[in-house]
């Protein structure tokens, strides 16, 4: 009886940390993000960095969620990524395309410290990841192309 | 200050309307994740697991790390390397390993809800951990001897 209150607890305040925690850090995400729309600054921003992520075959609208996820991690930047889903501004190959991505690489910022502070090398952890994450989309992209061919020419 | 109550008022919305998502994953996943630690199930499982360490050049103790950081996450691996008596280079291996794959549970339910296959996200974390590992893990012992 004991071990399962012991249980019930643990859990519960654990789970009630992480919801309090997500919600501080969600709210500050939408908040940067509002003020840099509604500076108009978000369009510069995106286009920008839509140079380098258009090669991996997302639209634009994807590329916002798929910076925020990989530089806050797939649990903070749900926020980013779970709206735009929502509000249907990805594609279906946009959803995959980011999908793969981000579970590869996320995060990359505290996951590096966090491995940094006991000793691994920094070099390596963050250009495995991000080599890594962008050979698996551009193929996982080719072979979404390949197959949208496919139907066309039946 | 129009503006201003424009920003919050449209944050305040997003972030309601995500937190209502996300809550229904997280809560049961942590209840989940929360008891499989507490039943110490995981350390039996990866002693199981001891002698494949050897095709990442790791000792077999560091299975629990991977299994750990596995289910449950990053800090519950950290916990475990500290105490393990690893090289600089075979941690690098261990956590280039968990940085691919790591709290599959949540960050698979999470992505599950925008709609891809948590099977096809496991496949492709896991089979990038287990490559990545051997690749480095042999390069580290072909540089290192």
């Amino acid at each position: 009886m004991d071990n399962i209150l012991d249980y019930l607890q643990t859990a519960a305040v654990s789970a009630g940390k992480i919801i309090l925690e997500i919600t501080y850090i969600i709210f500050l995400v939408m908040l940067l993000l509002e003020t840099l729309k509604a500076l108009k600054i978000l369009n510069k921003i995106n286009d920008l960095t839509y140079k380098f992520t258009k090669h991996l075959g997302i639209t634009p609208s994807a590329n916002f969620p798929l910076l925020v996820g990989l530089i806050i991690g797939i649990s903070y930047g749900a926020g980013a990524i779970i709206n735009s889903y929502r509000n249907k501004m990805m594609t279906k190959k946009d959803v995959l395309l980011v999908s793969v991505f981000l579970s590869l690489c996320h995060a990359i910022i505290e996951d590096t410290i966090l491995f940094a502070k006991i000793g691994a090398n920094i070099f390596v952890l963050v250009f495995a990841r991000l080599f890594v994450a962008i050979i698996a989309t551009y193929v996982m992209n080719k072979i979404l192309v390949r197959k949208e061919k496919k139907h066309e020419s039946y | 200050m129009k503006i201003i109550k424009e920003i919050l008022k449209n944050s305040t919305i997003s972030t309601v309307k995500t937190l209502k998502i996300l809550v229904k994953v997280i809560i049961p996943v942590i209840f989940i994740i929360t008891f499989i630690d507490m039943t110490g199930v995981l350390s039996k499982f990866s002693t199981w697991l001891d002698p494949v360490m050897k095709i990442f050049n790791l000792p077999g103790e560091a299975s629990l790390a991977l299994i750990l950081g596995n289910v449950v996450n990053l800090y519950a691996a950290i916990s475990v390397i500290v105490t393990l008596d690893l090289s600089s280079s075979q941690i690098t291996t261990i956590a280039i390993m968990l940085l691919f794959s790591h709290s599959l549970v949540l960050e698979t339910s999470i992505i599950a809800a925008i709609g891809v296959k948590r099977s096809t996200q496991l496949a492709i974390r896991i089979l990038t951990m287990i490559l990545i590992g051997i690749t480095i893990g042999l390069l580290i012992g072909v540089i290192y001897g």
